[in-house]
C-alpha cells in the first residue's frame, strides 16, 4: 500500500487528495488486500493494539502528524477509541455478524470482490445515501493506509491533510458502528464529491483497474461520461435498470474504448427508438468532445 | 463477386426459427453484410485499412474520435451503429434490436452511397 499512500501524500491541496483518493479506491489492489488481511486478521490482537494505540496517541502519533491544534488530538484519540471499539465488536472472538459475513465472502477470491464491492456503488441495490455511506467507508480504508504510512517512515503531514485523513478515518467507523449497532449513523462529516465518485454513483463499474487505467489518461472522458449519465434518463424516462461501465477491448491494445451499456429489464418497450432519440437529440454531437470511442448501447437484463 | 447481400438475406431467414444457434447465426451474417457494404463504401472513398483490426478501423473510419472535418451526420450513425451491431454478435437475448439495427445501417449505407438494397 506504500506507493499508493505515497502519491496520496505528495497531493498539493484537500481536492486533489479527494480526487487522487478516489482514484486509488477505484483499483482493485487496495481492497483487496485489505480483504485479505481481514483474513489473516488475529481480533483479539488487533483490539488490543488499538487500545493501546488509544492510549498513548500524543506519543505514537503527534511525531509524524502534523499535530499542532488540541482538536486534533482529540479527534485521533477518538479515532482509535472508535477503532478499537469496531474492533471489538466485528473481529472478536465472538460469532459476530461481521465474522459470520467475512466467512460468507471466504470462499470468493478477494481482488474479485474487491471488483464487486466497487460495482455494488452504483448497481440497482443501493439507495443514494447507502451509496455515499458505502464510499465513505472506502474512503475510510484509504485514509488509514495515509496515515499508517504516514507514521510509519516519520513523514510529516501538512495540517490540511492531516485533518482530512482523520476525518475521513473517523467517519467510516462511525458508519459502521452505527451499521453494527443497529442505530441510525450520524451525518457524513466529509461527502465532497469528485468526479470519479460522481461515476462510481452512476454506472456499475466492471473491470475497474482497466477502466481506471482509461480514465486517468483520458480525464476529459469523465464530465462526458457523467453528461451520459444525466442524459439518458430523459429519453429512456423509467424503464434503465441500471448503467453499466466497462472497457471495451476487442483491439490490438493500441486504442482505448469505453462501453456504456444502457441496462433495461428484458420487457421494456421502445428501448430501441429512446436510443435512437438519445443518439439524433444529443449523443451524436455530444460525443464529438471525446479523444476516445465510448459504444453506447442497449442491453437487456 | 460474391454478393454480401446475400448474406442479409440469410439472416433474415435464420432469425425466424426458434433456436439460439440461429439467432446468433442471423446476427453473426446481418452484421457481415453490413461490415461489406460499409467496407465498400469506405475502399471507394480511398480508404486504406489495416489488414489487423479491420473491423475496428472501418467503423473508426466513419465515426473517427476526435473528430474530423467532413465526416457528415449520416456517417457518423454509421460507425456508432456499426459498433454497436458488432457489439451485439455476442448478445443472444437481443435478435430483434439487431436484426432492426442491421436493417438500419444497410438503408443508411444505400443513402450514403447507392448500395444494394438489403433483401
Amino acid at each position: 500500500m506504500r506507493p499508493t499512500a505515497e502519491r496520496l501524500l505528495a497531493c498539493g491541496s484537500e481536492e486533489s487528495f479527494l480526487a487522487a483518493l478516489d482514484t486509488e479506491l477505484c483499483r482493485t489492489e487496495g481492497l483487496a488486500r485489505l480483504v485479505a488481511m481481514m483474513r489473516e486478521l488475529d481480533g483479539e490482537a488487533l483490539t488490543a493494539a488499538l487500545a493501546d494505540f488509544s492510549a498513548r496517541t500524543d506519543e505514537s502519533v503527534d511525531a509524524s502528524v502534523l499535530v499542532t491544534t488540541e482538536e486534533l488530538r482529540d479527534e485521533l484519540r477518538h479515532g482509535f477509541e472508535d477503532a478499537a471499539k469496531l474492533a471489538r465488536l466485528l473481529v472478536g472472538p465472538t460469532d459476530s455478524e461481521f465474522v459470520r459475513q467475512t466467512q460468507a465472502l471466504s470462499q470468493y477470491d478477494p481482488q474479485q470482490l474487491a471488483a464487486a464491492g466497487i460495482a455494488e456503488l452504483g448497481g440497482p441495490r443501493l439507495s443514494p445515501q447507502d451509496r455515499r455511506v458505502g464510499l465513505a467507508v472506502l474512503r475510510s480504508t484509504g485514509a488509514m493506509f495515509v496515515l499508517a504510512v504516514a507514521a510509519d517512515t516519520g513523514r510529516t503531514m501538512p495540517l490540511w491533510m492531516a485533518e482530512l485523513a482523520v476525518r475521513l478515518w473517523r467517519q467510516g467507523h462511525e458508519q459502521l458502528l452505527a451499521h453494527y449497532e443497529h442505530r441510525s449513523a450520524p451525518a457524513l462529516r466529509e461527502e465532497r464529491s469528485t468526479p470519479i465518485a460522481s461515476l462510481l454513483f452512476s454506472f456499475v463499474w466492471l473491470e475497474p483497474d482497466a477502466l481506471a487505467d482509461i480514465l486517468t489518461r483520458e480525464p476529459a472522458t469523465l464530465p462526458l461520461l457523467r453528461e451520459i449519465a444525466t442524459n439518458l434518463p430523459k429519453f429512456f424516462g423509467g424503464s434503465i435498470d441500471h448503467l453499466r461501465l466497462r472497457p471495451n477491448l476487442h483491439t490490438d491494445g493500441a486504442r482505448d474504448e469505453l462501453a456504456v451499456d444502457v441496462c433495461v429489464t428484458a420487457d421494456a418497450q421502445g428501448a430501441p427508438e429512446a436510443l435512437e432519440r438519445f443518439d439524433e437529440a444529443w449523443w451524436f454531437d455530444a460525443a464529438r468532445a471525446s479523444n476516445i470511442e465510448i459504444v453506447v448501447d442497449l442491453r437487456r437484463v | 463477386m460474391f454478393d454480401w447481400m446475400t448474406f442479409h438475406g440469410l439472416a433474415v431467414e435464420l432469425a425466424t426459427r426458434e433456436d439460439v444457434a440461429a439467432h446468433r447465426s442471423a446476427v453473426s451474417r446481418a452484421y457481415y453484410a453490413a461490415f461489406h457494404a460499409a467496407l465498400t463504401h469506405a475502399e471507394r472513398r480511398g480508404a486504406s485499412l489495416p489488414k489487423v483490426e479491420k473491423h475496428a478501423a472501418l467503423w473508426q473510419w466513419f465515426d473517427p474520435p476526435p473528430p474530423i472535418p467532413g465526416r457528415t451526420r449520416l456517417e457518423t450513425r454509421i460507425g456508432k451503429n456499426g459498433r454497436r451491431l458488432r457489439a451485439s454478435a455476442s448478445v443472444s437475448k437481443q435478435l430483434a434490436e439487431s436484426m432492426q439495427l442491421a436493417q438500419s445501417l444497410l438503408v443508411d449505407l444505400d443513402e450514403l452511397g447507392g448500395m444494394p438494397r438489403p433483401r
